[in-house]
Parts: C-alpha cells; sequence; structure tokens
C-alpha cells in the first residue's frame, strides 16, 4: 500500500490542506502545534473505519468548532493493483465518493463506495502489519511483536525459498479453535469439560446415594432378625420375673399382721411423746417469763448507775466551761488596754507631724509674699516704658532711610568748593565763616543759596530741579526719625536702644516672681495657705492642752513613730491571743451541752425501764395464777412415765417383725417388679422398633429403588463416556496444538534471523557496530546487546526503547515492501528522547529504510528530523483560525 | 399323569444398563410380554398349571408398574395357575415384593406364591414341594431341607428350588449350594419325582436322572448365556419323565472380539453384523483390537455407525492398549502437509508408535487432525474416541 496525497477540509482546527507524499522514501510534514498533523494520521482511520453517517464521539470530535460544516478527508492510495482516490464527509451533508483508476476506472458512491474500499483492503492490505506499522503521538512506547502474516510470509520465503501458505495459517488457526474448545488462555479446562465433570461426578453421587440405600434395605433387614432374637429373650426374662414377683409378694403379705401391730404401737409412743413435749414447752414458758422479769429489773438498776456516773462528769465539764469563759473575758480587757495605747501613740505622732507641716508652710507664705511684691515693682517699671523690640526695629529703619537720603543728596547736588586764597569771611545764607588761605569750603546746594566771600562777592547758587528733590526727600526723612523718636519719647536710637534693654529686664524680673510664687503655691492660694497654718496651729494647739499627762510626749516625730509601731505590734498579739481563747470557750461549752443533753437522754431510759419491768411481773403473776410451777412440774413427769411405757411395747412389736426380715422381703420384692417392667419396656421398645423397620422396609420397597438404580447407573454410563470423551479429545487438541507449536516456533526461529540482520544493519548506525539484538518468535526485540553488555528491553533506556521499536518497524517494512505487500510506516512525532547523536544515526536508518519503502513522518520539532537526507519536506502552516460567522 | 410348564428367572423389571434409553425400555416391556406367549404355550400344550422357579422379579425394590403389569399378564390368563418361587432376587424376607401391599392388592386369583415348604397340591396327584428363599443368604441347602421334612406319598412330587448346584460349579463353596447328591438321593427314594430349578439363564438338565432341570430365562439376560429363551414342557407320570424346551425368548444377545488388520477385517465384521435377524431385538458387544490406519479407522466407524443404528444396541469397546489408529504412508501422503506441519504431523506419528504413555493422545491427536485437514473444519463434528 501507498500513500500518494492526504487532503483535509474543516477537519477539526484544519479549513484546508492538502499534501502530497513521495510514494518511495521519506515525506516529513512539519507544522507547529495544533496545525493538524495528527489530524492526518487520525483520518486515515476514520475514512477506513465509520460510514459517512457514523455519530460515533470520534468523529463529533472532528467537527470544527463553532461553524456548521461537515468535516472532510479524502485520500489518494494505491494497494495491489489498486489506485483510488476516496472521500468522506461527516456530520453535516454526508457524503462518501471513490474513484478508482486502476486497473480500471470506476466511480462509486455512498454506502457500496465505502464496501468496495473495504473489499479492496480486505483482499489486498495486511490489516495487522498496518496497525503495527503505526507509531502514534503520546501512545504509550513500546516495542511491537510483528507476528503479522505478510512478514511472516516475506521471512518464510527468505528462510525457505516455500511461502508459507494460507492453507497452513488455516490450518493453524484451526488447531488452535480445536485447542480453545477444551482449555482457556491460561489452559484450564473449559465450562463444557468442568460441566460434563460436574455431571458424571453428580451421576456417581446419585448411584452410591441410591446403592447406600438400597444397603439400607439389607441392613434394616439384619436388623429386623436381631430385634427378633432380641424379643425371644426378652420375653422369656419377663416370663421368669412374674413368677419371681408372685413368690416374694406371697412372703411378704405373711409379715404384714405384725407390721400393723408396730404401726398401731408406734402411734400411741408418738401421742404420749406430744403431750410430754406440750408439757415441756409450758414449763419452757414459764421460765422464760422468770427471767423476762429478772432481766427487766437488772435493766432498771443498770441504767441508774450509769445516770450517777453521768451526773459528776456533768460537774467537771461546767467548771472548765466557766474557767475558760474567764480567760476570754481577761484577754478581752488587754486587747481593749492595748488599743487604747496604740491609738494615744497615733495622735502623738500625729500631732509632732503637724508641728512640722506648720514650719514648712509659714516658710512657703514668706516666700509667696517677698515674690508678690518684685512682680509689681517690675509690672510698675513696664508700665513706664513702652519701647519694645519693634518699636526699636522702626527707628532704626527710619535712621537707615535718613543715611540713605543724605547720601543720595550729597551725590546728586551741586557742590559748592570755596578755596581761600587769602584770609576771607564767608557767608552762606546768613551762616558766617572764615577761611584761611588755601582753605576749602564744600557745600551741596540743595535750594537756592546766598554765598556771600567776604565782601568781594555774592554768589547765588539756584540749583537744577535734581538736586531740589533729593534735598526735600532728606527733609522728609529726617521728618519721619523725629516724629518716631518722639512718640517713643526717646531722643534717639541710641536712647531708644537702652529703653528696650530695660523693659527686658523688668519682664524677667516679673517671670521669675512669678516662678516662685507658683511653686509656693502649688494648688493653693495665698489665702488658704494662711488659713491651712492658723488651722493646723489651732489643733496644735487643742490637742497640747487636751492631751493627759500619763505617758510622756514624745520627744520627736521619728520616735513617735516607733512607738506607734510597737503598740501595733502588741494590739495584734492580743488580737491572736483572744481568738485562740474564744476557741478553748466555745469548745468547753459546747462538751458541757452535750453533758446536759445526755443527762436528759437516760432520765427517758429510766422511765421506759421502770415500766417493762412492772409488765412483767404482772404477766408472771397471771400465768401462776392459771398453773402453778409445782403443778407443771407433777404434770411432766407423769407424761414422761406414759411414754416410757408406750416406746417398750412398741421395740417389742418391732423385734418380733425383725425376726421375719421383711426388709429384705420388701427389697426383693421391689427388685423384682422393677425389672418385670423393664422387660417390659424393653419388650415395647423392642416392638416400636420392629414395627419401624418394618414400616420403612415397605415404604422402600414402594419406591422401586432397585429400577431406580438401574436407571442412574445407565445415566451415569453415558455420562462416563462423555466425560472420557470429551477429556481425550481435550487431550488429543492439546498434544496437536503443542506438537505443531512447536515446529512452528523451530521454523519462526528459522526465519527470525533475516529480520534480525536487518535491525542490527539499521541498528548499528544508530548504536555503533557492536549492536546485537534478540528476537523472540512473535518476532519481538527482546534485548539488545551492545560492547558486550546484554539488556533485556525493559532495562533499557525510554529513548532507546523508542529507537528500537522504530528501527524494527523500518526493518519490517523493508522486508515486507519489495513485493508490494507492504504499508507506509507513520511515525507521529516520535524520537522525543533521542540525544542529538542518536537523532543523527536514526537519520541515516530512517534514509535507509526510505530507499525502499515509504515512511511518512509527522513533527512539529523538524531539527529532529533534520539529519534524514533524501527526505522530502512540507511544511504546514499554523493552525488557520476558522472565520467566526456571525448569528 | 401330569403335564405343566417349567420356567424361571424373568426378572421382570431387569434393565440392563449398557442399553440406550429406547432399547431398554423394548427390553423391559419385552420381559412382560413373554408372560403371555407362555400362557399361549401352556394353554396350546394343556399344562396343568406353570410353576416358575424363583427371580421372578429382578429385585425386590423394582418399580411398581412393571409388577402391576406382570400381574396384570397372569391374571389376563384365565384358569392356568401361576406358582410363584422367591428366588435370591426377590427373597422372602421383610422386604419381599410378594407380602408387600401393592402385590398383595393387586395379586389375581390364578396366582399363588410358593412361601413355605408345606406340600401343596397342584394338580390331581401333583404336590409341588417349595423350597423359598427366605432371604438373601441362606444357611443351609434349601431343597434338602424342603426334602427332608417329607415322608412317603402316593401322589407325585415336584421339587421347586432355586439356586447352584454345586456339581455344576465345583468351585463354589457357600452352605446353601443345592447338592446334587442330596437331590438324586431323595429322588432315588422315591420322596421326589422332578426338580424344576431356576437361577441358570441356560437351559440345562442336571446330572444324569433325566429329572433334575434348570428351565434356562425365558428371554436372554446377558452376553453370557448359551442357550437362553426356552421354557420346559413337563410329562410326569411315574416313570422317567418328558422334558420338551420350547424358545420363547424374542431378544438375542451377540458378543464378539475381533482382531483388526485392514479393509478385509472390516468387510468380515461388516458382514458379521449384518447377519443378525431380528437385528432390533439383538444387543451386540464388539471388543476391537489390531491396528488400523488412520482411513482405515475412518471407514470402520462409519460402517459401525450404519449397524449401531439398526442395531438395538452395538456396545463397542475399543481399548486403547489393545486398539491402535496409526497414520500409513497413505494416510501420511493424505494429510497433504508440508513444512513444520509435517514435521509436527511426523512427530505425532512416532509418538502414536512408541508405546508409551502419551501413544494413546498422539493417536487420537492423528485422528482429530485428519479430521481437521480433511473436513476443513467446517463440520465441526466430534471425534468420538472410547476406550
Amino acid at each position: 500500500m501507498r500513500l500518494h496525497r492526504v487532503a483535509l477540509r474543516n477537519f477539526r482546527g484544519v479549513l484546508d490542506c492538502d499534501v502530497a507524499f513521495d510514494e518511495h522514501g521519506v515525506t516529513v510534514i512539519e507544522g507547529p502545534n495544533e496545525a493538524g498533523k495528527t489530524s492526518f494520521a487520525e483520518a486515515l482511520d476514520l475514512l477506513l473505519e465509520f460510514l459517512d453517517s457514523s455519530q460515533h464521539r470520534r468523529i463529533k470530535s472532528i467537527q470544527p468548532a463553532g461553524r456548521d460544516v461537515g468535516p472532510e478527508a479524502e485520500i489518494e492510495m494505491s494497494t495491489g493493483e489498486y489506485r483510488f482516490v476516496y472521500r468522506k464527509r461527516w456530520l453535516r451533508r454526508p457524503e462518501t465518493t471513490l474513484e478508482l483508476t486502476e486497473p480500471a476506472v470506476e466511480q462509486i458512491s455512498g454506502r457500496a463506495a465505502h464496501e468496495r474500499v473495504e473489499q479492496l483492503l480486505a483482499e489486498t492490505l495486511d490489516r495487522d502489519l498496518w496497525d503495527a506499522m503505526r507509531i502514534h503521538q503520546g501512545a504509550e512506547l513500546h516495542i511491537p511483536g510483528f507476528d503479522v502474516p505478510s512478514l511472516g510470509r516475506a521471512l518464510d520465503a527468505a528462510a525457505s525459498a516455500r511461502p508459507q501458505s494460507d492453507a497452513d495459517d488455516d490450518l493453524w488457526q484451526r488447531i488452535r479453535q480445536e485447542r480453545d474448545q477444551y482449555w482457556t488462555s491460561t489452559g484450564r479446562p473449559k465450562r463444557e469439560r468442568s460441566t460434563a465433570l460436574q455431571a458424571f461426578e453428580s451421576a456417581t453421587a446419585e448411584v452410591d446415594g441410591l446403592r447406600s440405600r438400597l444397603e439400607q434395605i439389607d441392613q434394616s433387614l439384619a436388623e429386623l432378625h436381631r430385634l427378633e432374637a432380641d424379643a425371644a429373650g426378652l420375653n422369656a426374662t419377663l416370663e421368669d420375673r412374674r413368677r419371681t414377683t408372685a413368690e416374694l409378694t406371697a412372703a411378704w403379705n405373711s409379715t404384714e399382721q405384725v407390721r400393723s401391730r408396730v404401726e398401731a404401737c408406734q402411734a400411741s409412743l408418738t401421742a404420749a411423746e406430744a403431750q410430754r413435749r406440750s408439757i415441756v414447752a409450758e414449763q419452757e414458758q414459764r421460765r422464760a417469763l422468770i427471767d423476762a422479769a429478772g432481766d427487766a429489773e437488772r435493766e432498771l438498776s443498770t441504767l441508774k448507775d450509769r445516770l450517777e456516773k453521768q451526773g459528776s462528769a456533768l460537774a467537771a465539764d461546767r467548771e472548765h466551761a466557766e474557767r475558760t469563759a474567764e480567760l476570754r473575758d481577761e484577754a478581752r480587757d488587754e486587747l481593749d488596754a492595748a488599743a487604747s495605747r496604740q491609738r494615744r501613740a497615733v495622735e502623738d505622732r500625729d500631732h509632732l507631724r503637724q508641728q512640722i507641716e506648720i514650719e514648712q508652710l509659714t516658710e512657703r507664705r514668706d516666700r509667696v509674699s517677698e515674690a508678690q511684691k518684685a512682680l509689681q515693682a517690675a509690672e510698675e517699671a513696664l508700665e513706664l516704658s513702652r519701647v519694645d523690640d519693634s518699636l526699636v526695629a522702626e527707628i532704626e529703619g527710619a535712621h537707615i532711610a535718613v543715611q540713605r537720603a543724605q547720601a543720595a543728596f550729597d551725590a546728586g547736588a551741586s557742590t559748592v568748593t570755596t578755596t581761600a586764597l587769602r584770609q576771607v569771611s564767608l557767608s552762606i545764607d546768613g551762616a558766617e565763616r572764615s577761611l584761611a588761605p588755601g582753605e576749602s569750603h564744600h557745600r551741596n546746594v540743595g535750594t537756592a543759596t546766598k554765598l556771600t566771600i567776604g565782601d568781594a562777592a555774592t554768589v547765588t547758587v539756584e540749583p537744577g530741579k535734581g538736586a531740589h528733590d533729593l534735598a526735600a526727600e532728606l527733609d522728609e526723612a529726617r521728618s519721619d526719625l523725629r516724629r518716631m523718636c518722639e512718640t517713643a519719647g526717646v531722643a534717639d536710637l541710641t536712647e531708644a536702644r537702652r529703653a528696650a534693654e530695660r523693659r527686658k529686664d523688668a519682664q524677667r524680673q516679673r517671670s521669675a516672681a512669678a516662678d516662685t510664687i507658683k511653686q509656693d503655691l502649688r494648688d493653693l492660694t495665698p489665702d488658704v495657705l494662711s488659713s491651712k497654718i492658723s488651722g493646723l496651729n489651732r489643733r496644735v494647739a487643742d490637742y497640747a492642752a487636751a492631751r493627759p499627762d500619763t505617758t510622756p510626749m514624745p520627744a520627736d516625730f521619728e520616735r513617735a513613730k516607733r512607738i506607734v509601731w510597737a503598740a501595733e505590734e502588741h494590739l495584734t498579739q492580743c488580737q491572736a491571743q483572744l481568738e485562740e481563747r474564744e476557741t478553748a470557750a466555745r469548745r468547753a461549752a459546747d462538751l458541757l451541752n452535750k453533758a446536759l443533753l445526755d443527762e436528759a437522754g437516760f432520765a427517758g431510759q429510766i422511765e421506759n425501764a421502770e415500766g417493762a419491768k412492772r409488765l412483767a411481773q404482772q404477766r408472771l403473776a397471771t400465768a401462776r395464777a392459771e398453773r402453778s410451777d409445782a403443778r407443771i412440774e407433777g404434770d411432766l413427769t407423769k407424761a414422761q412415765g406414759a411414754e416410757d411405757a408406750a416406746a417398750e411395747r412398741l421395740e417389742q412389736a418391732q423385734s418380733e417383725l425383725l425376726a421375719q426380715d421383711p426388709r429384705s422381703i420388701e427389697a426383693r420384692l421391689e427388685n423384682a417388679r422393677n425389672t418385670e417392667k423393664r422387660a417390659r419396656r424393653d419388650l415395647a421398645s423392642n416392638r416400636t422398633q420392629y414395627d419401624d423397620v418394618r414400616i420403612r422396609l415397605a415404604a422402600d420397597g414402594e419406591q422401586g429403588l432397585h429400577t431406580s438404580l438401574e436407571e442412574a447407573l445407565s445415566r451415569h454410563r453415558v455420562r462416563e463416556h462423555e466425560h472420557e470423551g470429551l477429556e481425550a479429545r481435550a487431550a488429543a487438541a492439546q498434544l496437536l496444538h503443542d506438537t505443531f507449536a512447536h515446529r512452528r516456533q523451530q521454523t519462526r526461529m528459522r526465519y527470525v534471523e533475516p529480520f534480525k540482520q536487518t535491525i542490527e544493519e539499521l541498528g548499528r548506525l544508530v548504536f555503533g557496530p557492536s549492536l546485537s539484538v534478540e528476537i523472540n518468535t512473535d518476532l519481538q526485540i527482546v534485548g539488545r546487546t551492545l560492547d558486550d553488555t546484554a539488556l533485556s528491553v525493559d532495562q533499557l533506556s525510554t529513548g532507546a526503547v523508542e529507537q528500537l521499536g522504530l528501527l524494527a518497524r523500518l526493518a519490517c517494512a523493508m522486508i515486507v515492501s519489495p513485493d508490494g505487500a507492504g504499508v507506509p510506516i507513520i511515525v507521529d512525532d516520535a524520537l522525543g528522547w533521542s540525544d542529538p547523536q542518536r537523532l543523527e544515526g536514526m537519520g541515516a536508518a530512517i534514509a535507509e529504510a526510505g530507499a525502499r519503502c515509504q515512511v511518512i513522518v509527522l513533527t512539529c520539532t523538524p531539527q529532529r528530523y533534520a539529519n534524514v537526507g533524501n527526505a522530502t519536506t512540507v511544511r504546514l502552516p499554523a493552525a488557520q483560525e476558522a472565520p467566526r460567522i456571525d448569528e | 399323569m401330569a403335564r405343566f410348564l417349567h420356567t424361571a428367572d424373568w426378572q421382570l423389571g431387569r434393565r440392563p444398563i449398557f442399553l440406550s434409553d429406547e432399547a431398554r425400555a423394548r427390553f423391559s416391556a419385552a420381559r412382560v410380554d413373554v408372560i403371555g406367549r407362555i400362557g399361549e404355550l401352556a394353554a396350546q400344550q394343556h399344562c396343568d398349571f406353570v410353576v416358575v422357579c424363583g427371580d421372578v422379579f429382578e429385585s425386590n425394590s423394582i418399580d411398581r408398574q412393571i409388577l402391576l403389569r406382570a400381574l396384570e399378564q397372569m391374571g389376563s390368563i384365565g384358569g392356568l395357575r401361576f406358582y410363584l418361587l422367591p428366588g435370591n432376587h426377590d427373597p422372602l424376607d421383610a422386604s419381599s415384593i410378594f407380602e408387600s401391599p401393592r402385590f398383595r392388592d393387586h395379586c389375581p386369583d390364578n396366582v399363588t406364591v410358593l412361601d413355605g415348604a408345606t406340600p401343596l397340591e397342584a394338580a390331581d396327584g401333583i404336590e409341588l414341594i417349595a423350597a423359598p428363599w427366605p432371604n438373601k443368604r441362606p444357611r443351609s441347602d434349601l431343597v434338602a431341607d424342603a426334602c427332608g421334612r417329607l415322608g412317603p406319598s402316593d401322589a407325585l412330587r415336584v421339587v421347586a428350588g432355586h439356586g447352584a448346584v454345586d456339581a455344576m460349579w465345583p468351585e463354589s463353596r457357600g452352605p446353601e449350594l443345592i447338592s446334587l447328591q442330596g437331590v438324586e438321593a431323595a429322588l432315588d427314594a422315591g420322596l421326589v419325582h422332578y426338580v424344576a430349578l431356576g437361577d441358570r439363564h441356560s437351559t440345562t438338565s442336571v446330572g444324569e436322572t433325566g429329572r433334575v432341570w434348570y428351565s434356562g430365562a425365558p428371554e436372554p439376560t446377558d452376553f453370557d448365556e448359551v442357550d437362553p429363551g426356552n421354557v420346559l414342557v413337563v410329562d410326569l407320570d411315574g416313570e422317567q419323565p418328558r422334558v420338551e424346551p420350547h424358545r420363547v425368548g424374542t431378544w438375542s444377545f451377540a458378543q464378539r472380539g475381533m482382531q483388526l488388520a485392514g479393509h478385509a477385517d472390516i468387510d468380515a465384521l461388516d458382514d458379521w453384523l449384518g447377519q443378525f435377524a431380528a437385528k432390533s431385538l439383538t444387543i451386540v458387544r464388539l471388543n476391537l483390537a489390531g491396528q488400523l490406519s488412520v482411513s482405515q479407522k475412518a471407514r470402520l466407524d462409519a460402517t459401525l455407525a450404519d449397524h449401531g443404528e439398526i442395531l438395538a444396541t452395538l456396545d463397542v469397546h475399543e481399548p486403547g492398549s489393545e486398539f491402535v489408529v496409526i497414520p500409513d504412508e497413505l494416510d501420511i501422503r493424505d494429510f497433504g502437509l508440508s513444512g513444520y506441519a509435517a514435521e509436527a504431523l511426523s512427530d505425532l506419528v512416532d509418538a502414536a508408535r512408541s508405546g508409551d504413555e502419551q501413544a494413546t493422545d498422539a493417536r487420537d491427536a492423528l485422528t482429530l487432525l485428519y479430521r481437521l485437514v480433511h473436513a476443513g473444519g467446517s463440520d465441526g463434528g466430534a471425534l468420538e474416541v472410547r476406550r
């Protein structure tokens, strides 16, 4: 089979794509992920497998997402003598067409086309080989077995030059089928055989069961025989017992008379005994009454003794209670005294502390009044001088403005310089002055100035307009400065600065005085402070006047504190003592109360005992009135006499009876009767058993067991034949199969060799010259030897397994293809586990194989197959985004 | 002078297990039907009575249907008296069929069970002396016991007994054996005049007196019987009795061992199987030995299958140790195998000829292979292998 072309339209992500393959050699189809490479491989399966009407999930899965169009696939291929184009569209407007071009032109559509292709493939294609030659992307990596007819034939031809015939295959299949009729795949008997065995066993069991029931009849017969013999023996025994019973009964009857006399004597003795026992009972009752009266009296006297003893104990308890109460009162007094001493000490200590407080408060009050005076002085000074720093700053500003105006005037005004040539007097605007020869006088002129030189001349200088303005500005500045100094009450800037210094001093003094007042007053006012001092003075004076003179006042506060501590300690001791004594007093009081209660209880008991004594005495008296003690005694003596006489009579009668040995007669009679009873019972049981066996036999006889057994034996024979026949057939089928399998395997081992050689030739390009492989009879690689190291396939790396798997397929294709029976090898992105060196070798191997068979490689990583020298490359575009059809 | 019919060993209810279901039913029915023919013969021969000397029934536990049919058959022959003697198959023990309600309730008037030793007048001047089996293992010679109780009489006495006669089975031991010497002594003494026996299925005169006879079974019972299928009509008049066998049986048993070596032997076997007169009433057992090729075996199987359809039963024994099927050269060519298949065939032939424990399986495997090759696997018919 050769693939020439595959075209896909609307096939999953592929819009429209058409790929042609090299008929011989390697075609590498490259494309990025999701370009639809795998769809090419899948399309082959779907085309060959599913009708255009199929709704299989694999068909539904190729429907392009979001578009209402039917997926289409088309292949052009040749197989055997046929060449055709085969196309299908699924799901939407399904369609199948087939155009045969060789050997004759033929056009078919619909289901007939599908069936025609199936027929062509069945005729020309080795489907097992087709499946073995595919390497699916992501499929489990493994080395396939190549036990497929095409390779078998090709190898057989290579090995023996005699092609393996279809008839041989057919016979082998029939031998296997025959074996499979009797054996499961795991070599166990099939259901038919186990069923036959069970049927045989159950027939055997049925026969055994019936035989055992027939044997049961024989046993029953034997049992009947035994029962009959037993019955005869029992009858004899019974007869013998009957005789014995009769004899003993006669003997027993003759003792009857004596026995009745014994019984009469026994009766009178019993009556006499009863009489005596009644009198004895009365006597005992009387003694009990006497004892009860005595007991009551003793009880009373005992109680009285105890009451007396109880009285003396009570007095002791009372005395103890009083003593403990006194001790408790003393402790209370001591505690009161200690408390009073402690209060005094505390008051003394507080008194001395108040004296100290008075001194401290007085000092604070004096400091406050000093500070108040200073504060007032500072306030007055501040009131007098208003020159503060800002006013000084303003005056300094005005001063600087005057200086600036002066400088401007000096620069801008006309200057008249008069230089005396001789001594002259000079009058300038009325101001006189004289100049020595050579002396000069300079005058800036701002206003019209009249200069008279001696008498020589009067010069009038009229300044220009600029000089005139400058002079006016200077005057204005001066006038401002003057006005400010007047406001501040100072003459000039220097005086203003001094006044400001003085004001600062006054402020500092005011602040210091205020701090002192605040510190000493704290949260008080001066008045409160004063009233506190006077209050304390009053209290100190009052305490000193009121304090009693019993103890002297401590010398100072520290001593007073120590006296307080001592007083408090003493007070604590007194409290502890009081608690202890109060407990003791309570306990003594409780004891006393209990003793008082006990005393009251005893009184009640004595009263009861006195009542009991009276009652017992009354009862005794009543009984004696009825029958005196002496009379009871007399009656008892008489009754004893009567009893003795009766006993003597009984003894005489009994010895008379004993002489006749009635016990022995009775025992023997009893035994004889029991034996007779037992014999009757045994006989009855024998009869019952006998009847049972007879009934059983009659019932068994009605069942025709012998006939049933013969029927069962017949069935058993049939089942035995069936079972043994089946087992013999199974053994024959197994032997035939094993013999054929053994010879077949030997033959295969012979033609494994060319396959092995081809794999090794290709493999040495990848693994180097030392490679050899081990092939089993299923034509599967099971081991690899490299540099004398042999490994089984499951010990190899994933990459090596993948490489060997592909090499095996290539080798198979090379062997099969020349006779036209081959199929293309389709490799869907394999060799992902191979390193660059191995990839190079694999490229060479694929190229080598491609020279003799068709190889189609689908890949998204073209560099993997870059080493395949003679490959034709087809590039698929990236996944085509389907145009969205808006509803 | 009296004439009576002596028969025995009806063994009603017998159903040999080697028969097919169909043949078994017919075989069982034939044993009841023969009673009718006995009645006809007795009437024709003017017999005064019929004495059945033991084993009337195959067992005390036979199917009710057979019992009732047999009683009905005897009852239907009015005017002829049947005397039935309990034998070792149907002894007179507590399970006895003769004492069972089903027998008593259905026993016709002309049927008498010989259940005691007391002489019984069977016809004018004829006394029957019965020696019934009281159980399956009697402890004495019952015939001798019965004769020992007899005193002189004017009547002609017929002893009805059952069991083996010591003189015929000298190797046998057992208290129940009938002493021929004792019987002949009683005959000599004139205490008895004819001893009618049952147990042996072949018609046989015992001793030299001509007065002691086994009648044989009226229908054959098994393969090992010499002359079954007869009853005896006996004339007794004080002189030497006249005893005349009459054939009443319809079924026959035949068995044969055959050595097969080729087609000629198969032909002979075919002829032999074809010579039986009443094939549907004939039960045949074959014990085959020898050696055949696979193709010969196929022919043998076909021949046997054909006869098996016609005969009541054809029971073929092919013990693997004595009867072998091994392909000859002709067979091997006929297989048309080559390559590894031919090698495998050769292995199997070697194994089949080896005689070791796998030889039988190998022969079966060859026969199977023959079928698979020739039937093309299409018929799938089971290979019948019986050993």
